[in-house]
């Protein structure tokens, strides 16, 4: 089921959701839900944060929805809604990653563990501040003024942010064995 | 191979099957969350507008909310407790928008009240404030001791909370308060909080609590209410704002890694107790660790406690007595955390 072509017509499925249709919302789950989960994830760092994320995100979506212009890419608006879910939750130190990025829930996965490489341990130790423009920029592909938006900075703080980082990648991967 | 190349390989973890059944189950319920815009509609300059505008709200509401206050009727058995104080707007107290919240976890079961003991526990609080100013002032001693209520065996919790400065006598942060707890359930049967200028007093029966509040001064004042305790009958409770009760509880909860529940916490319960009176409290393992305080080493689990959405608690609790070790709260410009100084009987 695509959201721009619900069984009524484009739009009739965020419609739904909008008037509260849990099997609208379902729809919606379906079709966003892993992608959105993805982004909280690499943003909060933590399995069960992540999923509080997308639990709120999702819960607070018919009402949401309602401030939806439905201009653009729904699914562009619900990632920029769910970067800033993220985001809060991040600044609000309510996370569970100070447990251990991926064993937070003590649920790690095989590919959490056996096949970890460098790059994702280095990407473990960047501070918040540095590696939410990390995600957001090189892996989510936003831009820094849509950065510099979510993150409440200015754009030559986002540019300055992602050189630190990528610097500190480097490093980090050249001290590795 | 670019950075992007390399980064968006990193592997990702896929969401858990039953999420989007907790999300529906959320919405049944009733459960409502306010997101942000996806996109910013206000500019900075407009911001600051609105801020200063707001501020300027909030001066003028300080400046006539008094003359505003409700007057107390002395004949109405549950009168708006909140209604006589200033900028404590009643839907703000509640947690959240729709109906009250509902527990996270299965309630706490299995307890092993065997291992309950007495004891004295005093723990140093400091807060930092933009990772600048820190005040470690507060002095928070628990005591717990066997004691008899009407012929049941129960536990008496009491608490001290001090301000300690160096070239001034200590000072109480807050009225001395005690509470009574059936041994054989962990609910409370009694609790008081009072001082000079006020009484908290609560009585527990199975299903009823029953309160008094009274408030003197110039201009004193009292309040009766009662309420039903939502949750099972013999399931433990805790009181809302004092963290007394988790010294007793946290020895006899069958901890172990994958552990969850949910106790409900009693408030104020005024007149409206669906917004006010109860509210769940999550309790969840989310890890464990060797962590050393001021009273020694101890081999700790890690449990998060949730009292609403907006607030969670991380505590520090030793996997061989059930001792609450450390504290941990932050907010979005400071944090605060709490740590065992000493115990009595001492540490083994």
């Amino acid at each position: 089921m695509s959201t721009s072509a619900g069984n009524g017509g484009p739009g009739s499925l965020i419609a739904e959701a909008r008037a509260g249709s849990p099997d609208a919302l379902s729809a919606l789950y379906l079709e966003h839900g892993v992608a959105l989960f993805r982004l909280a994830y690499r943003l909060v760092g933590a399995r069960e944060d992540a999923e509080d994320v997308v639990h709120d995100v999702f819960v607070g979506l018919p009402e949401a929805l309602g401030r939806y212009e439905e201009r653009g890419s729904f699914g562009g608006w619900l990632k920029r809604v769910t970067a800033r879910v993220a985001l809060m939750r991040m600044r609000s130190g309510k996370r569970r990653r100070e447990v251990g990025l991926h064993n937070a829930a003590g649920r790690a996965e095989p590919h959490e563990t056996a096949e970890r490489d460098g790059l994702q341990a280095a990407v473990d130790t960047l501070p918040d501040h540095l590696r939410a423009v990390l995600v957001l920029k090189e892996i989510e592909g936003y831009a820094h003024a849509e950065i510099a938006e979510l993150l409440g900075i200015s754009e030559g703080a986002s540019r300055v942010r992602l050189t630190r980082a990528l610097k500190r990648l480097r490093d980090e991967l050249e001290d590795r064995p | 191979m670019t950075w992007q190349d390399e980064l968006r390989k990193i592997p990702a973890p896929a969401p858990s099957p039953d999420l989007l059944e907790r999300i529906l189950a959320s919405r049944a319920a009733g459960v409502r969350v306010v997101l942000p815009e996806g996109r910013s509609t206000v500019s900075p300059r407009t911001t600051l507008l609105l801020l200063t505008a707001a501020a300027a709200a909030l001066v003028l509401v300080m400046s006539t909310r008094g003359g505003d206050r409700r007057p107390v009727d002395t004949e109405n058995e549950f009168p708006d407790i909140t209604a006589g104080l200033s900028l404590w707007p009643r839907d703000a107290v509640a947690q959240e928008p729709g109906p009250p919240r509902r527990p996270r976890y299965e309630p706490v079961r299995n307890l092993h009240l065997a291992h309950a003991r007495g004891g004295t526990w005093t723990y140093r609080t400091c807060t930092v404030f933009d990772d600048v100013l820190t005040n470690c002032r507060g002095r928070l001693t628990i005591t717990v001791a066997d004691a008899r209520w009407e012929g049941r065996t129960a536990w008496i919790v009491s608490q001290e909370d001090k301000s300690v400065r160096d070239r001034s006598p200590d000072t109480l942060r807050t009225p001395p308060e005690s509470t009574y707890f059936e041994a054989s359930t962990l609910r409370p049967i009694y609790a008081a909080q009072g001082g000079v200028k006020f009484s908290h007093v609560q009585q527990f029966t199975r299903d009823t609590v029953r309160e008094t509040l009274d408030i003197g001064g110039a201009h004193p004042r009292s309040w009766r209410a009662s309420a039903g305790i939502p949750g099972a009958p013999e399931a433990p409770l805790v009181l809302r704002w004092r963290r007394v009760d988790l010294t007793l509880l946290l020895q006899v909860l069958p901890l172990d890694r994958w552990w969850s529940g949910s106790v409900y916490s009693v408030g104020l319960v005024g007149p409206d107790p669906s917004k006010t009176g109860f509210a769940p409290v999550d309790l969840r393992v989310v890890g464990s660790g060797r962590i050393d305080v001021p009273a020694g080493r101890f081999d700790c689990w890690k449990l998060e406690l949730r009292e609403s959405p907006e607030s969670m608690l991380i505590l520090w609790v030793s996997k061989d007595r059930g001792w609450l070790v450390k504290t941990e709260q932050q907010g979005w410009d400071w944090r605060a955390e709490s740590v065992l100084v000493s115990a009595t009987p001492p540490a083994p």
